[in-house]
């Protein structure tokens, strides 16, 4: 029997309106499907509308046209741009703010996949940027989703914490066999983490290149020696280069 | 090289302040002899000496002083209380949004003189137009607090599966308890005007009573001498309550 994807979206559009009446395409005729056990990462350029994608995936946005379809109901988390820890509470209470009571056991568990055993009572202002990724990430997985949608989360991490973060997310998709929707401007951020990427050009937002990476390696700097990331890099670069007239994007490489 | 910033860069205010002390006393005692657009140092403190003497100033700011600070705290009280529940009523009935608004349509002079003639000059009368002030006062930077707070909040509300209930009293109810001690100087000074104000049309007790006897008197340079103390007092008021409301938000610290 074929497992059905986690969400499909179907033709999706969106339109934007703004005070003036004025309609904008942000979406444009979007298809993919999301597959259990994946990590799918999403290239776009600059204000392309990823993050009006990364919402409707996570069902917080209704699209304006084409169909979405959920099978997982509200086994989907996501994981904004910014991590949205509450600065009143404390690492276990942040948590388990979804909950009735704490888990203190499932807590230090998922807080020691993500690197912060030790750090329950630490409140988040205390600590780095890193560190709340890392929290948000942790709180993410505590409630055992099926898909995690990452909007652009990892973008303003030093590099030192970035591949940290991508090893123990890699991980912590293995431990909790969940899958991710990453969401990224990274190109170096998609190729070290996802087993497919798929990239979307601007005005409007629509798919251009859809491809499986495969890498064996799970240390990230094992991995951006590799020759084979390298092409693919290329190849990334290579699709924009010959959409829209040459003109290259502006990314992160 | 990184150095300490000088005592002077660190304390702009309160340097400014008393550089201009320094040069207005210097101006008008020593240089400006004959010529005074503004009353001398050495005239506001005999003038200050004479009010104090002739004039009922320390039964007038007692009054003054216990009837705001009894209020706000007895204000402050109630909605560390009752916040929550106010939270609930709102999120369930945001028509309620509109109650804090009615300063804007009927004028505050209107209920000065209201509770005036209800209340026949005494503290009760003005206790009780205090405490509705500030009710009103605090009840709108709650509902405030509540419509402004952090999108990224409501996105992991609805993201994390939240409970309602849970989402008001662990993250709604919080975050808006910290605007509120935010705005606890602010909203003092603004009692003490209206406290000022209402003593000043009933002509009932406190610091109001005693600038209207001073207007009547035409005793310009006491009443400039008064005003230099309730500025002094409303200066320290401010720094404690603004001292309070920052320790208590322990996680900024």
């Amino acid at each position: 029997m074929k497992l059905s994807g986690l969400i499909e979206l179907e033709n999706v559009s969106y339109h934007h309106e703004n005070d003036l009446g004025e309609s904008k395409i942000i979406l444009d005729d979007i298809s993919l499907r999301i597959e259990a056990n994946t990590i799918v990462s999403v290239i776009a350029p600059k204000d392309a509308g990823l993050s009006s994608l990364m919402k409707i995936c996570a069902n917080l946005m209704e699209p304006s046209s084409g169909n979405y379809k959920n099978h997982i109901n509200k086994e989907i988390i996501f994981l904004p741009t910014e991590p949205s820890t509450f600065p009143w509470l404390n690492v276990l209470d942040n948590m388990n703010v979804m909950f009735k009571e704490n888990n203190e056991y499932l807590t230090r568990e998922v807080l020691n996949q993500v690197g912060l055993d030790g750090y329950e009572d630490q409140f988040p202002l205390e600590s780095s940027y890193s560190f709340r990724v890392r929290l948000a990430l942790a709180r993410s997985i505590i409630t055992n989703p099926k898909l995690i949608v990452v909007d652009e989360s990892f973008k303003y991490l030093v590099d030192e914490d970035r591949f940290d973060i991508y090893e123990k997310l890699k991980a912590l998709q293995k431990i909790h066999n969940c899958s991710f929707l990453i969401g990224t401007r990274n190109l170096s951020e998609a190729l070290l983490l996802s087993n497919r990427i798929i990239l979307l050009a601007k005005d409007p937002c629509s798919i251009i290149d859809d491809f499986e990476v495969n890498f064996t390696q799970d240390s990230c700097v094992e991995l951006v020696n590799n020759e084979d990331f390298l092409q693919k890099r290329n190849r990334i670069i290579d699709s924009y280069r010959y959409y829209k007239n040459h003109q290259m994007y502006r990314f992160t490489i | 090289m990184n150095q300490e910033p000088r005592a002077i860069f660190k304390y702009p205010v309160a340097t400014t302040l008393l550089t201009i002390v320094l040069l207005y006393t210097v101006f008008t005692e020593l240089m400006l002899t004959g010529f005074y657009p503004l009353p001398k140092p050495s005239v506001l403190y005999t003038s200050f000496c004479d009010v104090y003497n002739n004039y009922p100033l320390k039964e007038g700011f007692l009054d003054t002083f216990l009837l705001t600070t009894v209020a706000l705290t007895f204000v402050y009280l109630f909605y560390k209380i009752f916040g929550l529940w106010l939270s609930y009523i709102y999120i369930h009935l945001p028509a309620i949004k509109h109650l804090s608004n009615f300063y804007k349509y009927i004028p505050i002079v209107f209920f000065a003189g209201l509770f005036i003639i209800l209340f026949d000059y005494n503290y009760y009368g003005e206790f009780l137009f205090l405490v509705m002030f500030l009710i009103v006062q605090l009840g709108g930077v709650l509902i405030k607090s509540i419509e402004n707070m952090q999108q990224g909040y409501f996105e992991a509300y609805k993201s994390l599966n939240m409970d309602q209930n849970l989402f008001v009293k662990k993250v709604l109810w919080k975050g808006s308890l910290v605007e509120i001690k935010k705005s606890l100087p602010k909203v003092y000074h603004k009692l003490i005007l209206v406290a000022i104000g209402y003593e000043y049309l009933g002509l009932s007790v406190g610091m109001g009573k005693i600038i209207k006897l001073l207007i009547d008197l035409q005793d310009y340079y006491g009443l400039f001498s008064v005003m230099i103390v309730m500025g002094i007092y409303m200066f320290v008021i401010d720094r404690l309550l603004d001292f309070y409301s920052y320790r208590t938000r322990f996680w900024e610290l």
